[in-house]
């Protein structure tokens, strides 16, 4: 018997694609969530080093025109694709580009947003974290040399990890990725974004806490006839989205018509806006998770909630407009809390039948420009439930969210986000494609 | 040949860069809620300023941004608890006092300031007890035992205020059980005791507590009221005549007091003449109410008093019989007067009003001997 016969055949180990597939969804969902945490970390360490414990009306003004500058370079010279919310790159990479995110565009978008956002902008943390994510997906299926198909089927378990921790809402974040970035709620990658965005809340829970986002007060249907207070919030809820909506893609438009030349000073045309603003009202300072916790809670008066209501509307609208990195989410929680919170103030007053708390209109106005403006309705339900842990209001939120859907959708066809890949000359994908599993 | 495929080397060399992420992640985190723990204590300090200071919104404010900065510091948030509820916003007051609850039910502080909290509202008084109750199911520790029985006092106290006697005085039966032994607390529960209608536990008290401090003068007057109440007058004109001249409640019913004694023609071991002298002094007091009573008073119609004319007849025809009557007669006149002088007195009541101290103190005398129903 010779040497060579004594040798075992040992066979590699490895794994079927499948499997892979479904290890790499493990760790995206991981890697996604601790982007997700570490994004919200940075921006608050950012927020604390510009603005301290107090800031002075000059440091208020001078801080987010400078830093918008800075950014302005960054976004310029650097990092091209980080501008925006990046949800629409999302589902431009995923529906044009086989799935592919840049790493310097993914890093980009966390430093850029980052900055922007803790720099004071009407900006929220939640869009950069969907791209975020399905950047890190999206890389890591390309290190792993996975098929086109797996890379691009990886990017929306990516995005809804990162959702999943930015909001705490892992329902709501599979939702959203199938509703939104897929466009298809029966996507055959739907058990891979449950594993990631179940990994990624067990992380961000895990090192952030299991406290909802905001705490209110558990509310519910006070009398049957207030389902008709609650549709004028609807109404209201739809007109203000479409307000939201067609103020920011013309403000955009106006933007990029200027010479490309002075693209660089756009975000910091912006910052000294929102500067000034900041003077005015400093209750506009960044994601105002603050106070729309306050309106929930009935803490605000109907003027105060008003004007920040329309404020917020103007300062969203020029800190994105402007090309700014950050996204909507954020912002739109925070004008329809006001907008609700307000409106439920009036209504109390006016309405001839019992109507219940300000803060129960706040919560169900939350959900109400979420649905008038992102256009996802069935998250905008499920995201207002697991945001506040209350279950009780359903119908109402359902009747507002139905009717500010209907009527944004009546008088501004075209979503946000489609609207934006338009302005931005990128083909809008006309229909919702079935993401198969790849073979 | 590699013995392991590069995606399964790939996959771990994932994973432990992932850890080591997460491991840096919660570091960073770490920090930021030092940083915001922080920011939250110079928020605070500047809330007590503001509170020092009376500035209330400031410090609601201010201790708004401090439970943002760290919103798992209970301190903070008990303390915005109660600048809202001095700022009047206790429907916010009350939803951060419950969410606090929420996560620790047993936790005494938060359930007493909610009890307070219900107190200043115009909720039931179920919920109020409700509250208290809580507080005092509450998980105390040994040093706080003390707190525990000053919190079943103010629940107390509520009831009492609120006319619900009998479950003041259930509370207060559990509220002696652990007592501490020493004047001030035995004087206080006797006070309480007294205010609950068990002046024999109230005396008890009292005197339990005036055994150790026999000058106390919040004993005297509490053992006097307490005998006053159990009509033991000759006890009560004993502990009233210590208290201190400034106690005006204690002189008058030490006044009355010894009126009851001084005055009873029913007293037992009475000679004839003192007990006829005690008959025509507080009938002769009863006839002069109602004479007083019977003056019309400015835009009172005359005929208005008619029906009291009635008992003017029969006092007069009384007065007569008294003045002519034996020893003997005296003797068995002294009930039939005194009965009269009762509803003499009990008609000027109604109509005029009687609050000198020999009308109280005819009231009780007339008690004593079973005439108060009458």
């Amino acid at each position: 018997m010779s040497p060579r016969d004594w040798r075992l055949d040992v066979q590699p180990l490895r794994l079927r694609e499948s499997q892979l597939f479904l290890f790499l969804s493990v760790i995206v969902g991981v890697l996604a969530g601790l982007a997700a945490v570490l994004f919200a970390l940075a921006i608050d360490r950012f927020s604390h080093l510009f603005f301290g414990l107090d800031p002075s009306p000059l440091r208020l003004l001078l801080v987010t025109p400078l830093v918008s500058l800075a950014a302005g370079v960054l976004l310029a010279r650097v990092f091209p694709d980080a501008r925006g919310s990046g949800i629409p790159q999302v589902k431009a990479a995923f529906h044009l580009h086989s799935g592919v995110i840049l790493a310097r565009t993914t890093i980009g978008k966390f430093l850029v947003g980052a900055l922007t956002i803790g720099a004071g902008h009407s900006l929220g943390r939640e869009g950069p974290s969907v791209q975020i994510g399905a950047g890190l997906a999206s890389v890591v299926g390309r290190w792993f040399q996975l098929s086109p198909a797996r890379v691009r089927s990886l990017v929306p378990v990516g995005a809804a990890g990162a959702l999943s921790a930015a909001f705490n809402t892992p329902v709501a974040a599979v939702i959203f990725a199938l509703e939104e970035i897929i466009g298809d709620l029966n996507a055959a990658v739907l058990g891979s974004t449950v594993i990631a965005s179940v990994a990624s809340v067990i992380v961000a829970r895990s090192i952030l806490g299991n406290e909802p986002l905001f705490t209110a007060p558990q509310y519910e249907l006070v009398h049957p006839a207030e389902l008709l207070a609650y549709a004028a919030l609807g109404i209201v809820g739809g007109v203000l989205s479409l307000i939201f909506c067609k103020g920011l893609l013309w403000l955009r438009a106006a933007f990029k018509r200027q010479p490309p030349r002075t693209r660089v000073f756009h975000p910091a045309v912006g910052g000294v806006v929102i500067g000034v603003l900041l003077i005015l009202v400093p209750d506009l300072l960044g994601v105002g998770y603050r106070q729309v916790d306050q309106a929930l809670n009935g803490g605000l008066m109907m003027q105060t909630m008003a004007l920040l209501c329309i404020l917020k509307i103007g300062a969203t609208i020029v800190s994105y407009g402007s090309g700014n990195a950050g996204g909507i989410f954020a912002p739109t929680l925070y004008i329809g809390a006001m907008a609700g919170g307000a409106i439920g103030t009036v209504m109390a007053g006016i309405a001839p039948f019992p109507t219940g708390e300000p803060g129960a209109y706040a919560l169900v106005g939350m959900g109400t420009l979420f649905a008038g403006i992102i256009r996802a309705p069935l998250t905008s339900v499920f995201m207002i439930f697991e945001i506040t842990q209350d279950y009780q209001i359903i119908v109402p939120l359902m009747v507002a969210n139905m009717l500010s859907f209907a009527i944004s959708r009546r008088y501004q066809p075209e979503a946000i986000y489609h609207a934006l890949m338009r302005q931005d000359g990128i083909p809008v994908p006309g229909s919702n494609p079935r993401v198969e599993p790849p073979a | 040949m590699a013995v392991v495929h590069r995606d399964i080397t790939l996959l771990v060399g994932l994973a432990i860069l992932t850890a080591i992420a997460f491991a840096g992640t919660a570091w960073v985190a770490a920090g930021n809620r030092e940083m915001h723990r922080d920011d939250a204590s110079q928020w605070f300090g500047r809330a007590q300023r503001a509170l020092d200071e009376g500035r209330t919104p400031d410090a609601v404010a201010a201790l708004r941004r401090a439970t943002t900065q760290d919103p798992e510091y209970r301190e903070y948030r008990l303390a915005l608890a109660s600048a809202l509820a001095q700022e009047g916003v206790d429907a916010e007051a009350r939803q951060i006092l419950l969410a606090l609850r929420e996560r620790q039910p047993e936790d005494p502080d938060i359930n007493l300031r909610l009890a307070r909290l219900e107190v200043a509202s115009e909720s039931g008084l179920t919920d109020k007890i409700r509250y208290y109750q809580m507080a005092i199911a509450s998980l105390w520790s040994d040093e706080d035992l003390d707190s525990r029985r000053q919190v079943r006092v103010e629940l107390i106290r509520l009831l009492l205020a609120r006319g619900q006697r009998s479950r003041a005085l259930s509370e207060l039966l559990l509220l002696g059980v652990n007592l501490p032994d020493n004047p001030e607390s035995e004087i206080e529960i006797a006070e309480l005791f007294l205010q609950a209608g068990d002046s024999q536990r109230a005396l008890e008290g009292f005197t339990d507590a005036l055994a150790d401090e026999p000058e106390s003068e919040r004993g005297l007057a509490g053992a006097g009221e307490a005998a006053f109440e159990l009509e033991d007058y000759a006890s009560a004109r004993r502990y009233l005549a210590r208290v201190s001249p400034d106690n005006v409640r204690a002189r008058r019913l030490g006044t009355v007091s010894a009126l009851v004694l001084d005055q009873d023609p029913l007293a037992a071991r009475l000679g004839t003449a003192e007990r006829r002298r005690r008959l025509v002094t507080i009938f002769e007091h009863a006839i002069q109410n109602l004479e007083d009573c019977a003056i019309p008073r400015p835009g009172q119609a005359g005929d208005t008093l008619r029906y009291l004319d009635p008992l003017r007849i029969e006092a007069s025809e009384f007065a007569e019989q008294l003045r002519s009557a034996s020893a003997v007669q005296v003797r068995d006149a002294v009930e039939e007067g005194l009965d009269l002088v009762n509803r003499l007195q009990q008609a000027v009541g109604k109509t005029c009003g009687a609050s000198a101290p020999l009308d109280e103190a005819l009231a009780r005398i007339s008690r004593r001997h079973g005439l108060d129903a009458s």
